[in-house]
């Protein structure tokens, strides 16, 4: 019997989680048509401050990554193709690799460890500290104060990066392959021209917005479940770690099964 | 009408229960005294009896409405003549002096910015914070702090007061000056007052009736 409550209970804490996500998410969204100038204002200072954090200050090491993952990729492919004759693939593996997989991933991820437990511990932080209550109590709504930059900030942040992780691969796969190999850049960004399609372009945009709006509202979330103490935070950290990778993961073989299989 | 009402309340966290059947009433005009012993759950009781904290089973109103809790316009439409005056609440340390207090006013966006200077620095005047309007709170002293906090707290056109424990922690000159703030707020007929035991002796006022909690229920006593 108790098992049964267990699980039950679990189930109710799991669809209470997703009804706070859609509360969330559609508040950001109503967020963009708020009336008040201040609040135009303010949403727009503090969506600044997001992207200057979430997307600013993660470039230098998206870059970083981004270029030696190019590279990575030339030395395998330019490795592997010409075994099976297939070099003129070269631009097909880029487009999947950088555009499709790996780009949207990495940079999830580096989003996930800097800035995701970041906002979770910022919030959770001004729950513990009367912070977050004092602004309920002089009626300021934290949905347009606090959520909706955050979750908007994010967005941005992570389809900035994602082109930069585009462009950067490219450059590393480039010099990688002057390095190597006889190929020069011009054909092998005109193979990355030739492969990439507007249905990649598509489920690049929708999976960046779907990627970005799971992340900061899993990190709101969790946030928002700590209560009083301040041994709560670290664990609300961890678990938005561990529920975002999930989510990330999901959501990626999601695109690929819809749209690739 | 009833300023607000408690009908059938629990409320517990977990398997530890809190209050049970708690049925009673504030009408406007209504002072009334918040007692118990230390670790009866005064704090959360007022909480709850003000809609920050959500009940387990029954209904709490304010004004015949119940407490909406989702986070909504609704939500701070029906709090907008609430003072809060809890235990434990902070300015944001992110905002100065001035911009914490200007904060609600701007967020409202009823008010043009030249109003809102003047009335926040007239505010701080009063309170002889207005030399340190630019700094952040955590340069201030813990009692200038708690002086900023009351301030934020304090709406116009307050209908009902839930005061905890917010004057013992101020010296003499400041009590005054709180008072005079909190009086020009306060309407005898029409403001309901929720306070504690030390908030009553410093604010000097009288009660008509005390909630005492005891054994997780709330006995309902005259002054």
């Amino acid at each position: 019997m108790a098992f049964i409550q267990k699980i039950g209970e679990r189930l109710v804490a799991k669809i209470e989680d997703l009804g706070n996500s859609f509360a969330l998410s559609y508040s950001a969204l109503t967020s963009l048509f708020v009336t008040s100038s201040y609040q135009r204002r303010s949403f727009w200072d503090n969506l600044t401050k997001q992207v200057y954090f979430t997307g600013v200050q993660a470039l230098k090491l998206t870059v970083f990554i981004s270029l030696f993952i190019g590279g990575i990729i030339i030395i395998q492919t330019m490795n592997q193709l010409p075994q099976v004759g297939g070099e003129e693939l070269i631009g097909t593996v880029l487009v999947v690799v950088n555009v499709r997989e790996i780009g949207p991933l990495v940079v999830a991820f580096v989003v996930i460890g800097r800035s995701a437990t970041a906002i979770t511990t910022e919030l959770a932080g001004m729950r513990v500290n009367g912070q977050f209550d004092m602004l309920l109590a002089t009626g300021v709504n934290p949905h347009i104060y606090l959520f909706a930059p955050r979750i908007w900030g994010m967005v941005v942040s992570l389809f900035s990066l994602n082109i930069f992780f585009m462009f950067f691969s490219l450059i590393g796969g480039f010099v990688m392959a002057r390095v190597i190999t006889y190929i020069d850049f011009y054909f092998l960004f005109q193979g990355f021209i030739q492969s990439i399609t507007i249905v990649d372009i598509v489920v690049l945009i929708l999976k960046t917005l779907f990627l970005s709006m799971g992340i900061a509202v899993i990190a709101i979330r969790e946030a928002l479940k700590v209560d009083i103490s301040t041994t709560e935070i670290p664990q609300a950290a961890t678990s938005t770690v561990m529920q975002t990778l999930a989510y990330v993961l999901l959501i990626d073989i999601f695109f690929a099964g819809i749209i690739y299989l | 009408m009833t300023l607000v009402q408690m009908e059938e309340v629990y409320l517990s966290f977990g398997s530890v229960e809190l209050f049970r059947n708690v049925n009673l009433r504030i009408d406007p005009g209504e002072k009334i005294l918040l007692d118990g012993d230390v670790g009866s759950g005064k704090t959360v009781f007022m909480r709850l009896l003000s809609g920050m904290v959500i009940p387990s089973q029954g209904v709490v109103s304010y004004k015949g409405k119940p407490f909406y809790y989702t986070m909504s316009n609704a939500f701070f439409a029906q709090r907008a003549e609430i003072s809060y005056l809890l235990e434990g609440l902070q300015p944001q340390d992110n905002l100065s002096v001035f911009e914490n207090l200007a904060l609600p006013y701007r967020v409202r966006g009823q008010y043009d910015e030249s109003l809102i200077q003047s009335l926040v620095m007239d505010k701080l005047k009063k309170v002889a914070l207005d030399k340190k309007a630019e700094q952040r709170p955590e340069r201030l002293s813990m009692e200038e702090k708690n002086i900023l906090v009351i301030l934020m707290a304090l709406k116009e056109n307050t209908r009902f007061f839930v005061v905890d424990e917010a004057f013992p922690q101020l010296n003499d000159n400041m009590k005054g000056a709180i008072r005079d703030i909190f009086a020009e707020r306060y309407d005898e007929r029409r403001s309901g007052i929720i306070m504690s035991r030390d908030d009553y002796r410093d604010w000097n006022l009288a009660y008509d009736r005390v909630f005492y909690l005891r054994n997780n229920q709330v006995f309902v006593e005259s002054a």
